[in-house]
């Protein structure tokens, strides 16, 4: 699953992931419109995450 | 300098344990963070009570509260993610042997909005052609977010004080979607069998499929705080990444964690 399967931040995984996720809650009736994602998160910079030992 | 107070309630997980208890800090916050309250209360009482300024939350219980207006903005930090194809149990009397037999049953839910069984139903609907519309869905309470489930669909509240699983072993219920895995199931109750025993099979072939280990929870926080305090977001999500990155190079060395061949599976 690679180095970080608990990925933090909107990296391509998490983003196909919450693509899904708000797809099935649409799907299901949990929610009628579908909202970006810049809309439900505060995007973590790359930057913010780094240089921190074990990652 | 004084630092912020913030309160912040987290469930019991290895990767956030170290700033949990408070090893690891966050820069410029003075975090109290509330660890011992169940999970099923803790979303309730931060989307209905809002008692917290900031927590883990249900992504899909977050989706709705977003959607009608709650106070609360997403951390892109989630500290709860499960395959779970292994949580689908079956009342094996019922004759359900594959996922097209649960259609027209009834199927025993946390919550209709739990994101282990938003998944599951998703799954089920995506990949073994179970349509959410076709199953009666039998929930103990009212969820989380007030929902008036859409027309057609079939959404009943259980009447008297059983578990779902009780209702499972005595066949008031044909299948339970559940975040747990049952007591009963682990007792070894033969009332109670998975519908899909192979599920770590399915699991590794579902993430190399769609390359998705689901998202549970994610970390809300109020947005008063963040429009005060524009750096709280970042300097919290990197508190909870150090946590999780000194975690994971704790456990590179097997010796610390006590099951046998741990790291080789």
């Amino acid at each position: 699953m690679g180095r970080d399967p608990w990925a933090f931040g909107l990296t391509k995984a998490n983003r196909n992931t919450l693509a899904t996720a708000l797809r099935y809650a649409r799907e299901q009736g949990l929610i009628s419109g579908t909202p970006d994602l810049s809309e439900l998160f505060i995007d973590i910079p790359e930057s913010v995450l780094e240089g921190v030992p074990g990652y | 300098m004084a630092r912020i107070p913030l309160t912040l309630t987290c469930g019991d997980y290895e990767i956030t344990r170290l700033l949990t208890e408070g090893a690891v800090t966050a820069d410029g916050i003075d975090l109290t963070v509330l660890t011992d309250i169940a999970s099923r209360d803790r979303h309730w009482r931060l989307a209905r009570n809002g008692e917290c300024d900031a927590g883990e939350f249900n992504a899909f219980g977050y989706f709705m509260a977003k959607e009608r207006g709650h106070p609360f903005i997403a951390l892109p930090v989630f500290p709860h993610r499960r395959f779970r194809h292994g949580f689908v149990f079956v009342n094996p009397t019922k004759g359900i042997r594959t996922p097209r037999d649960l259609i027209g049953r009834r199927i025993g839910v946390e919550g209709y909005q739990t994101a282990g069984c938003v998944w599951m139903k998703g799954i089920l609907e995506e990949f073994f052609g179970v349509p959410h519309r076709e199953i009666t869905w039998v929930l103990p309470r009212p969820e989380d977010i007030p929902f008036t489930p859409p027309p057609g669909l079939r959404i009943e509240y259980a009447a008297g004080d059983k578990t779902d699983e009780e209702m499972l072993t005595g066949g008031e219920i044909d299948a339970l979607i559940t975040p747990q895995v049952p007591a009963a199931f682990r007792r070894g109750d033969k009332r109670i069998a998975r519908l899909f025993p192979d599920y770590k099979d399915r699991e590794i072939e579902y993430f190399r499929q769609t390359g998705i280990f689901p998202i549970m929870h994610l970390v809300v926080i109020r947005r008063e705080i963040v429009e005060r305090h524009p750096w709280i977001p970042a300097n919290l999500a990197r508190a909870f990444h150090v946590a999780k990155s000194m975690t994971y190079d704790r456990i590179r060395n097997p010796r610390v964690v006590p099951l046998a061949w741990f790291g080789n599976a």
